[in-house]
């Protein structure tokens, strides 16, 4: 790696994760969506003493995937089409350095930003769980269960949401994310629900971003959402990583085939 | 001099913008499509066409308006011009809904005379517009006030969204609570002819009016919008 591409991916990665962390929107969003998430979810104050420290773990991490990746992604949607608004994309590209390395960066600073406040909730429940359990170990059982469980999910969520407002109208894709969410992960009933209709779903398998087959199977919670072996787990968690990537190689060629045209 | 007015504001929605109730169907009739050949019988399509209508459309319109409030290049000029901007930002608001309102009733008179309307919707077929006039309306005044609240087009679009997952998830929930359930958005997709369907609808539209008035009361407020945008 050249000097000058790293100091660009560097310099974006820092620039782009200062101004994400400091936009009001996302301390907003992220405080509303964990109120709702409380009111209807259980702390890791409420649930049962009877429960296993690995249970308690795994349901504080579900709760909070359940719709707050929901904000995940729509806050992390107008980073991209931001440049182009402010007309700043031309002028940044008469810069040394690729676009490649601008757009890894944003990539970069900007999930992690917005992955800071998620991450200080999970911890925060995590280290309650700790004390209250009096379990040194389910500091490190909690960290690795959100890298695991949480983080290749939110690392897709933020791949797409980065990527596909290239060529998608924000609030389009800001709705269709929306319906995603809820399509992709929580469709799925069983034949005997009344609710039950036949829509084909992402629910259920191995790329469900919600992240219940890492959690299952590389963990071996008991009475979880589902059961899964630990091969399961890692392939779900690989492709998960590598659609993400996928999208993200798709949306840079889409960005260097548009500036060669320009 | 209006149908100027209209064609500027039209093209200003851009053909994205346009565009976007028709991608909403053709996304539900998709979905309907591939149900069907994996063998759905007709209740189930009728379902999920319907749901669209409660579902889909409204939150598109919801975020769509959070843009339209939210983004005013110009909020500096208007307030230099006779017609307040609050005028303004209700013309481009009722646009929205005329607009969407006509794909919605063209589909809702698509299922009509397939007959899929009447299995999921037991309300004479006027009545039955409420299915996604009042989430409509309830969507675009809440998106445009959050917007105007908040100041910006993503925290407006992640709270009606969360609020919309939320809705769906957490149903049993809203139709559990005496106090909650006049304000369930989807009563149609998931209690179909309850007694209460259509109070239900008319507290929404309700709500819709008193944030509408907020909107107005807001958007009257020109000066604080001429800070400028978020980063």
């Amino acid at each position: 790696m050249s000097k000058v591409t790293s100091s660009v991916l560097i310099g974006a990665t820092l620039y782009e994760f200062r101004m994400q962390l400091r936009r009001k929107a996302l301390w907003i969003a992220t405080g509303i969506f964990f109120a709702l998430t409380l009111f209807v979810s259980q702390g890791p104050w409420q649930f049962p003493s009877s429960m296993l420290v690995i249970q308690i773990l795994a349901f504080w991490t579900q709760e909070l995937q359940t719709f707050m990746p929901v904000a995940f992604g729509i806050l992390l949607a107008d980073r991209l089409p931001r440049d182009r608004l402010l007309r700043a994309d031309e002028l940044l590209d008469s810069l040394p350095g690729s676009p490649s390395e601008r757009f890894l960066g944003k990539y970069i600073g900007a999930t992690l930003a917005t992955l800071l406040p998620l991450f200080l909730i999970h911890l925060a429940g995590v280290v309650y769980v700790a004390v209250d359990q009096a379990s040194a170990e389910a500091i490190p059982l909690g960290l690795a269960m959100f890298a695991a469980a949480s983080l290749p999910g939110l690392l897709f969520v933020a791949a797409f949401s980065i990527s596909c407002p290239v060529v998608i109208w924000v609030p389009l894709y800001q709705f269709l994310f929306t319906g995603y969410w809820f399509w992709g992960n929580w469709l799925l009933q069983g034949p005997q629900s009344p609710l039950y209709i036949p829509v084909p779903t992402l629910s259920g398998t191995l790329l469900t971003p919600a992240g219940y087959y890492a959690a299952t199977g590389l963990f071996g919670v008991p009475d979880f959402v589902l059961r899964a072996t630990a091969w399961e787990g890692l392939s779900s968690i690989g492709l998960l990583v590598a659609f993400g990537v996928a999208a993200l190689d798709a949306a840079h060629r889409y960005l260097t085939w548009r500036k060669s045209t320009r | 001099m209006a149908a100027q007015l209209i064609r500027y504001e039209l093209r200003r929605l851009g053909w994205m913008g346009l565009l976007t109730p028709a991608l909403v169907t053709i996304l539900f009739c998709g979905l309907a499509l591939l149900m069907t050949l994996g063998g759905a019988d007709k209740a189930q399509v009728s379902r999920i066409l319907v749901a669209g209508l409660e579902l889909g459309l409204p939150l598109a319109a919801g975020v769509v308006a959070a843009g339209i409030a939210a983004e005013e290049p110009a909020i500096d000029l208007q307030l230099a011009l006779l017609t307040h901007y609050r005028t303004t930002l209700l013309r481009r608001l009722a646009l929205l809904v005329a607009w969407i309102s006509l794909f919605a009733f063209a589909w809702s008179v698509a299922l009509q005379l397939l007959g899929l309307w009447s299995l999921r919707v037991p309300e004479p077929f006027l009545v039955g517009q409420l299915v996604w006039v009042s989430p409509l309306l309830w969507f675009v005044a809440v998106g445009a006030a959050v917007a105007l609240v908040l100041g910006g087009r993503s925290v407006s679009g992640a709270l009606l969204g969360g609020l919309w997952t939320f809705e769906i998830l957490f149903r049993d929930l809203f139709l559990s609570k005496d106090w909650l359930r006049p304000e369930f958005l989807f009563a149609t997709t998931y209690t179909p002819g309850a007694e209460y369907w259509l109070s239900n609808r008319l507290a929404l539209i309700s709500t819709a009016l008193v944030v509408g008035l907020a909107v107005w009361l807001l958007s009257s407020r020109t000066e604080l919008m001429a800070k400028g945008g978020e980063a």
